[in-house]
């Protein structure tokens, strides 16, 4: 996020939801949402489904699947000729407006409106209420992500919050809600196949020299690694022999996985280190244990920035040991001898190395955290991104066309699928599925369809269903339920049983950022004779 | 004598096993229990405006340890709270020593120190549509008539997350098996949950337990006003019973299966 999470209630006007289904996946961030529209700011919410958010919106909006492009292309093109968009500070901080303009032109409320399935009028409504409405914050989720034109939609998110000048002030702000504790921790950690920490490019020569001398080894690759998703077809072509999963669990959360099964069969060796016995680990050939959240001490990095401190509580059950001291015992066994104290010791480290995490030390984090960048020890931490200039300079306006999705719905495959997640699991329930509470609130698995279509297939509630895409198939029972429009469903991605990522497509991905399109695909549903 | 040199004399004198009160963490004040085996983390023992239903987890605690004596700090709805808990057995008077604290002005005291001095704030777009946290219950029932009072419950109960926040916090909430979680009471899987019945179910298990701490709406994420609804459910439980949750460790009119009424039903106004 490039704002805080609690400047939505003390700062924004306005605040637009696009693809964030956030009472169910980011409730605390809901309550600031709905603690902010009852004092007075206004609310947009864009999502295919009728989301318990659209509720408490002043304009809610749900856009056929995969046309988030076109519908902020339309927004702007109604922001622009109106004259709303935030003109000195396009000259002053923004360059590459006149692309912009040009692209975003064609996209009148008229073509936005055969494109997406919004009417005109709201279209029109929704770029008002956002441009004249600043502070605006615009907050988002996989529903921007989880598509073949993910970094497109992410880009045009972008594009209109500079169109409104709302980065760079408090209550703005271009703010993805991270989906996990700790994603943005991962990725400052270095997570990714393409930078160490705190983004720095492994392509940097200087950054390499740096790292190289602090660990004290000679030369580090400059070449980036593989995204999981080039992963997979590296097994499939060979390339790869041996896998390590730390904390993910590809076999629910990975797309098409009938192919994925046939794949990880190849692998000559597979080690999967967790805290449960989830469904890879049960194909691993070795499985480390791994401590949980109160079993070690360490530090979580959430959705706005914010780097916080977590305890140890009680010993880790059985031989389980946190994360860092696993690693640290592989790579000693493999032959660099990786020793640490504790994780301090390593998140001390990490800061020397790391300019936003510089300023930060254990007993400065305390409880409540900071926010980086934290530039030394008497910084108080960044609530907000860009106030003064973006960290390339100017901010530059990706000129973006709108691009169908990657599957529409035929004659053999009629019905639109979506997938997500319901608020009573998490991701593939690896946590909540062993919590007794919550299995009592969702046993199983279902698919949410319009009562419309369930008529017309004969499909009672509770029903079994057949669903089928090129994929491969699944059952699971029906819901009935108006938050689906007609020729539309939706599915949960949390039950290993009736596993979503069956039906999904491991080959329509985001060129760049290589993220599957979980969010459309085209399926065929049957009621299943008892 | 302060507080810190009462608890420790209480356990030093063997008369609680375990002390429930709060302890100071980087500025926040979190409930934690002294023992003689931690005695020196008595330094930290804080009381602030910061509230807990430490008695809840003195409940919890029993469940394991039947016989252990616990002491804890309790303010008046503290107090109130254990009083319920003692009428439905949930502890036993014998076990319990309390200290009191200073508390929200009341009949008792006159000074107060309790988060709810401040009453919360109600935004223009929530009285409009819902319910105002500072609504004199007479003023709301005049001003709308059902089905407005009706739409602006539902309002509310809309925003409910299902967090079960209101639920967990509550002191007087023990039973092993809740009705929120009865698939043939509230239908799961679904937010907001099942409304207005999810919020009606507790708010009737309130009846004549509620001891308006003010704890589940401190709680509550969607800002739902609770208490408002509880006191309002109470209200007709004083008037029908005469019988004020908390206030004595007398015989609550709800425990009627298998024993005496004590109190005489009045008829309700129509």
């Amino acid at each position: 996020m490039t704002n805080s999470i609690a400047e939505f209630e003390t700062d924004s006007k306005v605040i637009f939801v696009i693809g964030s289904n956030t009472t169910a996946c980011h409730p605390l961030i809901a309550t600031r949402i709905i603690r902010a529209k009852e004092n007075g700011a206004r609310l947009i919410v864009a999502d295919p489904r009728n989301i318990q958010l659209t509720k408490f919106a002043d304009l809610s909006v749900h856009q056929r699947l995969g046309t988030d492009v076109a519908l902020l292309n339309g927004m702007m093109q109604v922001i622009i000729k109106n004259n709303w968009h935030a003109a000195d500070y396009v000259e002053q901080r923004c360059e590459e407006f006149e692309a912009l303009k040009e692209t975003v032109a064609s996209y009148t409320p008229e073509r936005v409106a055969a494109i997406t399935g919004i009417a005109a009028r709201d279209i029109e409504q929704m770029a008002e209420l956002y441009a004249t409405n600043a502070p605006g914050a615009l907050l988002y989720a996989m529903g921007i992500t989880q598509h073949t034109t993910g970094v497109d939609n992410v880009k045009s998110c972008c594009n209109l919050a500079m169109l409104c000048g709302n980065l760079g002030i408090p209550g703005g702000g271009v703010n993805p809600l991270r989906g996990q504790n700790n994603v943005q921790g991962a990725c400052d950690m270095g997570g990714l196949p393409n930078v160490f920490t705190g983004y720095q490019p492994v392509a940097d020569p200087e950054v390499r020299e740096k790292f190289a001398k602090a660990w004290g080894c000679d030369a580090l690759s400059d070449t980036p690694g593989m995204t999981i998703t080039d992963m997979i077809s590296a097994i499939d072509e060979g390339k790869i022999k041996g896998l390590y999963i730390i904390g993910e669990n590809p076999k629910l959360s990975d797309p098409d996985k009938n192919h994925l099964d046939q794949v990880l069969k190849k692998l000559d060796f597979l080690v999967v280190e967790d805290i449960f016995l989830t469904e890879s680990a049960q194909v691993a050939d070795v499985v480390f244990a791994s401590a949980a959240l109160g079993e070690r001490q360490g530090t979580f990095t959430n959705t706005e920035r914010r780097c916080m401190l977590t305890q140890k509580a009680v010993e880790p059950v059985g031989n389980a040991l946190p994360d860092w001291q696993i690693i640290s015992r592989f790579a000693t066994a493999l032959g660099h001898d990786m020793s640490y104290g504790s994780p301090e010791e390593i998140f001390n480290e990490m800061a020397s190395l790391t300019k936003s995490y510089q300023g930060m030390t254990y007993d400065r984090i305390g409880i409540d955290g900071l926010q980086w960048p934290c530039l030394s020890t008497d910084h108080p931490g960044t609530p907000y991104l860009h106030k003064e200039t973006f960290t390339r300079g100017k901010g530059r306006f990706h000129a973006i066309e709108f691009k169908e999705p990657a599957e529409a719905a035929s004659a053999e495959y009629p019905m639109m699928m979506t997938t997500g997640r319901m608020f009573a699991h998490f991701h593939t329930g690896t946590m909540t599925r062993v919590s007794n509470s919550l299995d009592t609130e969702q046993k199983t698995g279902y698919v949410d369809i319009n009562p419309a279509d369930a008529e017309k297939l004969n499909i009672a509630p509770g029903d079994m269903v057949l669903l089928t895409s090129p994929r491969g198939e699944i059952e699971a029972p029906a819901r009935l339920t108006d938050s689906v429009p007609p020729k539309n469903l939706f599915l949960p991605i949390h039950f290993g049983e009736n596993p979503t990522n069956t039906l999904t497509s491991s080959t329509a991905f985001d060129p760049i950022a290589k993220i599957p399109e979980f969010k459309v695909g085209a399926v065929r549903i049957e009621k299943l004779i008892a | 004598m302060d507080i810190t040199r009462q608890v420790e004399q209480l356990l030093k004198q063997g008369r609680v096993d375990i002390f429930l009160g709060y302890k100071e963490l980087y500025g926040h004040l979190i409930p934690h229990g002294y023992t003689l085996d931690n005695l020196e983390e008595l330094e930290n023992l804080k009381v602030s405006q910061h509230r807990y239903s430490l008695e809840k987890v003195a409940t919890h605690l029993v469940e394991k340890k039947p016989d252990l004596k616990i002491g804890i700090i309790a303010r008046d709805c503290n107090q109130r709270a254990l009083n319920i808990l003692y009428t439905w057995n949930q502890l036993n008077p014998e076990n319990i020593e309390t200290l009191g604290v200073n508390c929200c002005p009341s009949k008792t005291r006159k000074h107060g120190d309790c988060s709810y001095l401040e009453p919360k704030k109600t935004g223009e777009f929530k009285k409009e549509n819902g319910i105002d946290f500072n609504a004199e219950p007479e003023a709301f029932m005049a001003e709308f008539d059902n089905p407005e009072r009706f739409s602006h419950w539902m309002y509310e109960f809309n925003k409910c997350i299902k967090c079960y926040g209101c639920r967990n916090v509550c002191p007087v909430c023990f039973c092993p098996e809740c009705s929120l979680e009865n698939p043939d009471l509230v239908e799961p899987g679904s937010l907001p949950p099942e409304v207005p019945i999810f919020h009606l179910i507790r708010a009737t298990h309130m009846a004549g337990r509620c001891v308006d701490c003010g704890l589940c709406e401190d709680a509550c994420p969607a800002e739902i006003p609770l208490r408002f609804l509880y006191r309002q459910m109470n209200q007709i439980v004083g008037d029908v019973f005469g019988y004020a949750p908390g206030e004595g460790i007398e015989k609550s009119p709800f425990t009627i299966i298998g024993d005496k009424v004590t109190l005489e039903p009045k008829p309700m106004d129509v």
